[in-house]
């Protein structure tokens, strides 16, 4: 049973706002609850508070009354809660603390002091339960997000905490990890663990979930029970700015789609193909039209080298790729001045003082007045003078895009630019995408999320998996 | 091993041991090791037993919300920036195989390193933390490979820095800076086989002529130490400053510092 | 679980570099020990090829063999500046190579739990152990930022080479140095969610024990030393 009553929280590092007003909540053990809401509504906020990361880790100002396994939470630590409550974080690359898997699963339990021979025996069953076995004795930095995240819940599982939270587990997963993740949580609520789960993505756990509680702004708008789930609209999402119900594979719409012949010029590119070292042939397009002026979106499955291909395609990749554009042909280091690219963590691309900064950089003639345009296009203009590394995700985002704008550059790449947005941010970063081809540009985008594609992609390509 | 060289004893002390007839090693440099490195010995040695002692009653008096020694989150912090800081100073130690950028290697690392360090020191706020991330970097000095000398001498110059920062009440952003012209004295520990052992060096080239080992002998003379040492200090301090700059510019406004 | 035990116990390991250290690097013993100092200075070398790491084996080979052949043919025909040079170089490498490559295998073969567990059997503290266990585990992630960031600054357009050293420090170290620090609060809370303390009991299902090989090692090195000893005490 975990019990909120009347809890109010607001953060040292964001005085000025209350992420939590007034909670009063009730969860009665082995239930699977969803917490969703718009981005800021504070779902992750009430997780923190369960597993102790608030007060130890994020400090703040708190009201209210927290009651878990009967005691409540101002007498306990993150340490008491250990064996009892585990958390899966949304970064797959940040949880693991060892190199090697099979450490990784046995830490927590290392950690509690159990003995050799009980760590062993829960990690077998935890393997075979959750059917990693290819997966054990490998080097945790190989392994793509997908194995990564399923790593992640394999050692929470081997503590066999008796609940569970989820902080936006699906954020960096494309289509099939997120439905891999949907089993292991099937299969955690079928040993009757009580889970809570905060999603932006919620199609994929919307059929588990006993309880939905629908945020806003650190207030509680919606409380649904089994029976009212059912009748939860698609409209009704729309209404509390959330993404939508229906689970559509990328790939599933790639096949339907028809293949329009565009009057408009292509891009043709002949001869993509790329190695790596432990893989070979991740790469082999022989040749391949994209359509000018449109977005086009590039989907596959998890391995097909989409990334890999955006890389190449930009100039980064050294590779013997030719592209064809307005009767000119590229080679990969001319391609690197016709093509921006929008890496799928922004992080790594912004490193300026200013927001302002940042787009100035970008531009090949600085123009301030220009500058501040784009900004407004983007919706960012109040935060021009902001440090871009102190923006929200969805804030940093549009910063790359402003960039992306502002460079003039012909054809723009982006990969997975949705993952981890809720509804609106995802809309404004369409709305951005439709501008830029308004203005001429061509738009490239790799990308998982069906919902995005249906809104603004003119075009879907299919990369597949090379078979060896 | 230690036999050999404490048994010796100190050359002014006419204490002879009678059964020690020839000594391989040469006396000189027992000397600087008897005189140098069994007090910092002494002074690890009593620093960690002390902190067992500390240790010990912190666990019999305190209670659990008065934690005032190392916490996970504390050690994970200097794994974390350890790891930030070896990789950011290694990247600039590869040229030190230039024979002439080995001497102002130091002095290099002292400036890049005071980046990620003084990032680092705005998540000190316990004792101990500074010695730790010293006594790491000795330790992987020793596993690549530059003898254990390191180790005591970066025990030695973690504990300088811990006091440097301290007696700044773990704020001061001037005692921050003093502390980043001390850490990296850590560095000058690799120069000590050179200093410590030249005679071995060329005891065995005599064939090269006496010119030839005099003119390196210059570069390798003890007060050269001295100067390595007050040079890495420099150099740290700017490091430090430079550092200053970034956490204002950079740092604070993204949230990290 | 199947347990795969490694050529040699890391703490035979860490002794190997000890002794490398010790006897190459600082000569001690001086010329009693020659032999004793050749045994080891070869070590590196055939610990390197049963590790499979024929490629650090071959570029530290390459590179002693050069320094030992300005040693005997170049140096003694060159005067001034250019000897002192070589001198410096020759001695530079012939001491720190082995020791250098000894470390260099150490790195290469102990993995981190191995390392870990080591640590615990030779009762250093937590509050070593912990940090190096954690920086070990972070190496990786610092240079895949720093690959990611530099990639991001090939397409922008910003390159290091002719531009001003601020520009360097601040387009480059800057945001390796925050993404790494973000990563690393990341890091921070979902170890402290799986109960990472100080000061607590953990185990360990890492299994490190002596081998033959550590036993040899062992032989050779108390033979070494009895050596030395007696040729100090005579």
């Amino acid at each position: 049973m975990i019990k909120f009553e009347h809890v109010d929280f607001t953060y040292e590092a964001n005085p000025e706002e209350k992420s939590l007003s007034d909670i009063t909540l009730e969860i009665t053990n082995g239930e699977c609850v969803l917490l969703t809401g718009e981005s800021g509504c504070g779902k992750s906020t009430l997780l923190r508070f369960l597993n102790g990361l608030i007060p130890e880790f994020y400090n703040g100002e708190r009201k209210g009354k927290i009651v878990v396994f009967e005691t409540e939470i101002s007498d306990t630590e993150i340490y008491d809660f250990v064996g009892k409550i585990g958390t899966v974080f949304q970064n797959p690359r940040s949880q693991f603390f060892n190199v090697d898997t099979t450490s990784e699963l046995a830490f927590g339990c290392e950690n509690l002091a159990m003995p050799e021979n009980e760590i062993l025996s829960r990690i077998d069953k935890t393997v075979s339960d959750f059917n990693i076995d290819t997966l054990m004795n490998r080097d945790i930095f190989e392994l793509s997000g997908g194995e990564k995240q399923k790593i992640a819940c394999a050692s929470i599982d081997a503590l066999r905490p008796d609940i569970i939270l989820l902080d936006e587990p699906s954020a960096n997963l494309d289509y099939d990890s997120a439905e891999n993740l949907r089993q292991m949580i099937k299969l955690w609520k079928s040993e009757g663990k009580t889970i809570l789960i905060a999603e932006h993505r919620i199609n994929y756990v919307w059929e588990l979930a006993d309880h939905i509680i629908v945020m806003n702004r650190g207030s509680v708008v919606r409380n649904l029970g089994k029976s009212e789930i059912g009748r939860f609209t698609e409209d009704m999402c729309r209404k509390y700015g959330l993404r939508t119900l229906k689970r559509t594979s990328p790939v599933e719409l790639a096949i339907e789609h028809k293949r329009n012949s565009y009057n408009n010029e292509f891009i043709e590119l002949t001869n993509f193909s790329y190695s790596y070292k432990s893989k070979k042939n991740v790469l082999d397009i022989q040749k391949l039209r994209i359509p000018q002026n449109k977005i086009t979106a590039i989907v596959g499955a998890n391995g097909a080298g989409k990334t890999t291909f955006l890389e190449c395609l930009c100039g980064i990749r050294k590779n013997k790729g030719i592209m064809y554009l307005d009767g000119k042909k590229y080679n990969s280091k001319q391609r690197l001045k016709e093509i921006f690219m929008v890496m799928q963590d922004t992080n790594h691309q912004l490193f300026t003082e200013s927001v302002l900064d940042e787009v100035l950089i970008s531009m090949p003639e600085e123009n301030e007045d220009r500058a501040k345009e784009i900004l407004k296009e983007v919706d960012l203009l109040e935060f021009a003078d902001r440090h871009p590394m102190s923006l929200s995700g969805g804030q940093k985002q549009r910063a790359a895009l402003a960039c992306a704008i502002a460079s003039e550059r012909p054809i723009l790449l982006l990969d997975e630019p949705t993952s981890g947005l809720d509804f609106k941010h995802m809309l404004e970063v369409s709305k951005i995408l439709n501008r830029l081809k308004e203005q001429g540009r061509t738009v490239i985008t790799v990308t998982h999320d069906s919902e995005f594609i249906e809104n603004c992609c003119d075009e879907i390509i299919m990369l597949n998996e090379v078979k060896e | 091993m230690y036999a050999g060289f404490g048994a010796v004893g100190k050359r002014n002390n006419k204490l002879d041991i009678g059964r020690i007839k020839s000594n391989p090693i040469g006396l000189k440099m027992s000397d600087w090791v008897t005189i140098n490195l069994l007090p910092v010995l002494y002074c690890k040695y009593t620093l960690v037993k002390s902190n067992l002692v500390y240790t010990n009653e912190r666990k019999k008096i305190m209670s659990k919300k008065e934690k005032k020694g190392l916490n996970g989150r504390d050690l994970i912090n200097i794994g974390i920036y350890s790891a930030i800081y070896f990789v950011i100073v290694m990247a600039f130690a590869m040229t030190g195989l230039i024979p002439i950028m080995l001497i102002l290697l130091s002095s290099m690392i002292a400036i890049v390193g005071g980046i990620p360090f003084m990032l680092f020191l705005t998540k000190v706020k316990k004792s101990g933390m500074i010695l730790i991330m010293s006594l790491i970097m000795g330790i992987l000095m020793f596993v690549t490979g530059m003898t254990w000398m390191p180790i005591p001498f970066a025990a030695v110059t973690g504990i300088l820095s811990e006091l440097a920062y301290r007696g700044g009440g773990y704020k001061s952003i001037k005692s921050a800076v003093l502390t980043c012209g001390i850490f990296p004295l850590w560095a000058v520990g690799n120069y000590l086989p050179l200093f410590l052992q030249r005679e071995q060096y060329f005891a065995d080239r005599t064939s090269y002529g006496q010119e030839y080992i005099d003119s390196v002998m210059n570069f390798t003379s003890n007060w050269m130490f001295f100067v390595l040492v007050i040079m890495t200090f420099v150099c740290g301090i700017i490091g430090g400053l430079i550092g200053k700059v970034l956490l204002k510019k950079h740092f604070k406004k993204a949230g990290i510092a | 679980m199947a347990d795969k035990k490694s050529f040699l116990d890391p703490r035979t390991k860490l002794l190997l570099v000890f002794i490398e250290a010790v006897l190459v690097l600082a000569t001690a013993g001086g010329e009693r020990l020659v032999i004793f100092k050749d045994i080891f200075a070869v070590l590196p070398f055939l610990l390197l090829v049963t590790a499979k790491r024929y490629k650090t084996c071959f570029i530290g080979g390459a590179i002693f063999a050069a320094v030992i052949f300005f040693e005997y043919s170049v140096f003694p025909n060159s005067t001034g500046t250019v000897a002192a040079f070589l001198v410096v170089i020759v001695t530079v490498v012939t001491r720190f190579l082995p020791a250098y490559l000894m470390g260099s295998y150490v790195i290469q073969t102990t993995k981190v739990s191995e390392f870990k567990a080591a640590m615990e059997k030779l009762h250093i503290p937590d509050e070593i152990t912990i940090p190096m266990c954690v920086m070990f585990r972070f190496f990786p992630t610092v240079k895949e930022e720093n690959s990611s960031i530099r990639a991001a600054m090939k397409m922008r357009g910003i390159g290091l080479g002719g531009r001003k050293l601020s520009h360097i420090v601040e387009y480059r170290l800057v945001p390796m140095i925050s993404c790494s620090a973000k990563i690393g609060e990341e890091l921070s809370a979902a170890a402290l969610t799986r109960g990472l303390g100080k000061s607590r009991k953990r185990t360990n299902i890492c299994k490190i024990g002596f081998g033959i090989f550590d036993y040899l090692v062992f032989a050779l090195a108390v033979v070494t030393l009895i050596y030395w000893i007696l040729g100090v005490v005579r």
